[in-house]
């Protein structure tokens, strides 16, 4: 049975999706529901002088205006630092501080009553350049200082690097906010139920929301419950509070269903978004291109708030200097408070910033030494036991080279001449590469584990519980194969349920490409656990040795006879039917004094190839072919496996070209689908999809996690191709056509 | 909130229109983003897309006549439909965008980014108003600048008519943010007839880079009856740069845009190629 694993399986959630008959929670909806909103700050730095409701709240349909002092615990939330407020006191902080919360009958009257809130604000000077905002005299926007966090980080001696080096290169590149566009906005529903409060929500993480809402809003957890049903879409933007808090505080003081979902525009605006970043890099390398000494200064723009901001600039510091072996290093990263939109979580965590920047260096080391661009990445690619360039060691799975090998084997690799061929005068084609790894889990020091649960079911079936939230990628599929594979038993006989912090145990957030990786461990413990009941009271009962008795589908055989499984569930006593088991995600064994999170351990690895073709008339790019070769460890399920790169790869094509939020002080100009440009089926080509299955160790089935590697190497391997195609080298994202075309004089480009 | 009323006659369409406050709808691809904007309020909206003269393409000696709510699909499956004005019509939104909207609503939207127009700059084509009575207009003078057509209250855009052109080719090049679901950053038309490798007509419009479509006769003035080269393109290209008076919005700079415009003109030398 373990044959499955490896084997497509059709997603669990995926009749009940396309059928319509799944819930979302946007969809939730009762009689007597109420429509919630918010008042926000038309200012991205402020003082509340006052607040008037008065005529809102004679608005027909209005049932109830809430402000900062309806709320009697701490106001506050935030994942590491709790510097948001709930509901705005005395200041705001950027445009979209939530300052009241509405309760309506329905829309019409709630919109009406937010338009007629009034605020007195007294404006105060702000700030939108983390560069500018760094310096002493900018304007404070928290009490601590505008520099939320400084991760350094040395490794051997970076200056005897560079006197050794042949050649130095220095860059400086830039990279904007990033919106997640998940298909559903931010959005829930609440109500009161068996005397607690229940919140439905799209969220990765129930179990921390339930702590957060507790503490800000002064209500024991124990009279909280949070329910993550399938949602539509997070890749981090649902990593902590977003609705959460408001649907419990007004459900709890009003007594009534209510519900809230974001408009497209609000949710842009007033979301947490991938973290724009200014980064300077000076790379060292021999002349034989291996490489002596890198050093960065990265500057994060974390927006108003801190939400991630330092963890995700932490991580960019870990990665700083790619997969690569290097001898000598120095990092200084900041996060810093603007008065920007927040910066957050976002898929990648701080490495597709820097993928984009050390890529690009590698990139112009080849040109300069005229090596390969290939060679000049696998002469330097890290192996199992290398040290990193932050100095820890590798001791599991490490298959960079492998994907670098496998590469060169794929058929866009050899179709790419051909491809590059067929360029006209006007549209000129080239190809890129670039490689990234991404750490998997929490990191050194931060709590990072999953505590499984499984039940033997009266009818002989089992039930999975599956305790981190399943946003769309597919790890409740991945549960139930695991479970399928463990308990030598058909998917049929496999029910699951999503997070609900009232049935499930607390496993962390879905997210840090661990999901299926920590919590599949933890099932797999859990599952031996039942099995040994299981067999130990078939054995009694079947008067054998337990080890003669073995677990076949729905009963357990041996050769004394068989016993069907509702069976064993009568002899079982209540508690041993239900099995936990707990477990830590591993860490580094050496380098744990860096703190911030550093170092991770388990790294998944790719290497992506692009063809492009420049439009040198408009400046425009298709990318026309791409293959990404990652290593992940075994693939549990290869459709899913494969939906998580074309998707990753997607986003990283949008990076590279389209996206990024276009911010005129501290206010979003592209905030809906028309402006906001992400890319359609026709910008994306086919993408060759190539895993290399380094079996890791500590992995289920010798899994690693796929969430994340193949979001980090587009921008860079796009750009890698531009610059081969029309020798344009972009240091800036999204790639303008229009510093392509001032690039290239057309009079001069045509024969 | 407004009402919707969907009447199957002309004329008890155009006598609710006289109405205040009220709004055609054919379509709706375009205006129900601006209702949901709060761009305007109306308190009517008269579905035209059930009166069923306003809908359909017939082909007479000379023309190809559409009737305003014919819908971008029905214009790309009909085998009548003149090839300029179906490549552009192909690069509209998407498939469930062109199900819906129609060329009536692309023209009186009268947004310089309107796919259709620059076809029907190029085709010289004229529209019917009907209000009172009928009367017809070349289309360069039904529209009067951004979102600014002569349409009165009361009057809706009935018919279009686009004159037959025959031994024309054609170039088309849309310039969006991406290759589906993307308003024009620019775009460019041309319709040409070539004798051996001389020019021999030449009609040129540029949409997105000035308040309505724009033609630039004295770039077409300078092609006719020319040979196509790099030199002459060179030319024609700075005449159009000349010409064009884009502005800078979310999606691209007037600078980008205006350089864009002038070198979309050596897409020209493709043809003699």
């Amino acid at each position: 049975m373990k044959a499955i694993i490896g084997k497509p399986l059709n997603r669990v959630d995926g009749e009940i999706k396309v059928t319509g008959r799944h819930l979302y929670p946007s969809d939730m909806w009762e009689d007597g529901t109420l429509l919630l909103g918010l008042k926000r700050s038309v200012h991205p730095h402020a003082i509340i002088k006052r607040v008037d409701t008065q005529e809102a709240s004679k608005v027909d349909g209005v049932v109830r205006i809430f402000t900062y002092k309806d709320i009697s615990g701490t106001n506050r939330y935030g994942v590491v630092h709790k510097d948001q407020q709930v509901l705005a006191e005395e200041k705001v902080r950027y445009i979209g501080d939530a300052i009241c919360l509405v309760a309506a009958t329905n829309r019409e009257a709630l919109k009406e009553a937010i338009d007629k809130i009034k605020v007195e604000y007294e404006v105060l000077p702000a700030v939108f350049d983390p560069v500018e905002a760094m310096k002493e005299n900018a304007p404070k926007i928290h009490k601590s200082g505008n520099i939320l966090q400084h991760t350094t980080v040395s490794y051997g001696d970076v200056e005897k690097g560079f006197k050794e080096s042949d050649i130095i290169i220095e860059g400086s590149y830039s990279v904007p906010f990033i919106d997640h566009t998940p298909m559903e906005t931010e959005a829930g529903f609440a109500k009161m139920q068996d005397g607690k409060i229940t919140v439905w929500a799209g969220t990765q993480t129930p179990f921390r929301d339930r702590k957060e809402i507790s503490k800000a809003l002064g209500i024991p957890e124990e009279k909280i419950r949070v329910i993550a049903p399938f949602f539509g879409g997070g890749f981090g933007r649902k990593d902590g509070i977003t609705v959460q808090i408001y649907l419990a505080l007004a459900a709890y003081i009003l007594k009534r269903p209510v519900k809230i979902y974001y408009s497209r525009e609000e949710s842009i605006q007033t979301s947490y978004h991938r973290h724009a970043a200014v980064m300077y890099y000076k790379t060292g390398a021999k002349r034989d291109g291996m490489l002596t000494a890198v050093q960065a200064r990265l500057i994060f723009d974390t927006g108003a708030y801190a939400s991630f901001g330092g963890e995700v600039m932490s991580l960019g510091v870990e990665h700083f200097a790619g997969p690569y072996r290097v001898p000598n290093s120095r990092v200084d990263g900041y996060a810093v408070y603007t008065n920007n939109i927040i910066g957050g979580a976002m898929r990648g965590f701080g490495v597709p910033q820097v993928t984009f920047a050390f890529e690009s260096q590698m990139d112009k080391i080849a040109k300069a030494l005229n090596m390969d661009r290939w060679e000049i990445r696998y002469k330097n690619a890290l192996e199992h036991g290398d040290k990193t360039a932050i100095g820890h060691t590798l001791i599991y799975s490490t298959g960079v080279k492998r994907t670098l090998k496998k590469v060169r084997e794929s058929n866009l690799w050899k179709g790419k001449d051909k491809l590059i061929a067929e360029s006209t005068p006007f549209k000129r084609r080239g190809w890129g590469i670039a490689c990234s790894y991404q750490g998997g889990g929490l990191g050194v020091g931060i709590p990072d584990f999953a505590e499984a649960k499984v039940e033997l079911l009266p009818s002989g079936r089992y039930r999975v519980y599956g305790g981190i939230s399943d946003m769309g990628q597919g790890n409740t599929t991945g549960y139930v194969q695991i479970a399928s594979a463990a308990l030598n038993a058909p998917v049929e006989m496999i029910e699951y349920t999503t997070p609900d912090t009232d049935r499930t145990l607390d496993s962390g957030p879905s997210a840090a490409s661990r999901t299926t990786y920590i919590y599949g461990k933890a099932l797999l413990g859990a599952i031996e656990l039942l099995k040994d009941e299981i067999l130990q009271v078939a054995a009694e009962k079947l008067s054998c040795p337990k080890n003669s008795c073995k677990l076949i589908d729905d009963r357990v055989e041996s050769d004394k006879g068989t016993i069907h499984l509702s069976e064993i569930y009568k002899l079982l006593p209540e508690k041993k039917r239900v099995s936990t088991f707990y477990v830590d995600m591993p860490i580094s064994k050496d380098r744990r004094d860096i703190g911030s999170g550093l170092p991770h351990i388990v790294y998944a690895y790719a290497t992506h190839l692009a063809v492009v073709e420049v439009d040198i008339l408009t400046g425009k790019v298709r990318v026309i072919g791409y293959c990404s070769v990652s290593d992940v460890g075994k693939v549990i399920n290869p459709p899913v496996f494969e939906g998580q790169v074309e998707g990753a790869v997607a986003q990283g094509i949008g990076a590279a070209l389209t996206e990024g939020i276009k911010l005129k002080d501290g206010l979003a100009l592209n905030n809906n689908f028309t402006t906001y440009i992400v890319p359609t089926a026709v910008d994306v080509p086919q993408i060759e999809v190539i895993a290399v299955e380094s079996a890791e160790p500590t992995g289920p089935f010798g899994l690693k996690g796929t969430g994340e590697i193949n979001v980090d190497a587009p921008p860079a391997a796009v750009v890698s191709a531009i610059e081969n195609a029309v020798g344009v080298r972009v240091s800036s994202l999204p790639v303008s056509p229009e510093e392509i075309i001032k690039s290239i004089e057309v009079e001069d480009a045509i024969p | 909130m407004f009402n919707v009323v969907a009447p199957e006659n002309l004329q008890i369409a155009i006598d609710i229109l006289s109405g205040e406050n009220t709004k055609v709808i054919a379509g709706g691809t375009d205006l129900m983003v601006r209702v949901r904007q709060g761009m305007f309020k109306p308190d009517v909206l008269v579905d035209i897309t059930r009166i069923r003269s306003l809908r359909g393409i017939k082909k007479t000696d000379d023309h190809i006549e559409i009737g305003a709510t014919t819908t971008h699909s029905d214009i790309l499956k009909n085998p009548d439909t003149p090839p300029l004005l179906k490549e552009a019509v192909s690069k509209i939104g998407s498939p469930q965008i062109r199900n819906l909207g129609t060329i009536g609503g692309n023209i009186v939207n009268a947004s310089p980014a309107g796919d259709t127009l620059v076809p029907l700059y190029l085709y010289e084509a004229t529209v019917e108003i009907t209000g009172k009575g009928t009367k017809e207009l070349p289309i360069e003078e039904f529209i009067k600048g951004p979102g600014k057509t002569v349409l009165k209250q009361g009057e809706i855009l009935s018919n279009i008519r686009i004159p037959i052109l025959k031994g024309y080719k054609h170039i088309f090049h849309k310039v969006g943010e991406r290759d589906a679901m993307a308003i024009s950053v620019a775009s460019m038309g041309i319709l040409y007839k070539t004798d051996g490798d001389i020019l021999q007509d030449i009609r040129v419009a540029f949409g997105s880079v000035y308040p309505t479509v724009i033609r630039i006769k004295e770039v077409e003035e300078l092609l006719r009856n020319q040979r196509i080269s790099k030199d002459i393109l060179i030319e024609a290209s700075k005449i159009i740069e000349k010409n064009v008076k884009p502005i800078s919005d979310v999606r691209a700079t007037a600078m980008y845009r205006k350089k864009v415009a002038g070198r979309l003109i050596f897409r020209l030398l493709e043809i003699s190629r």
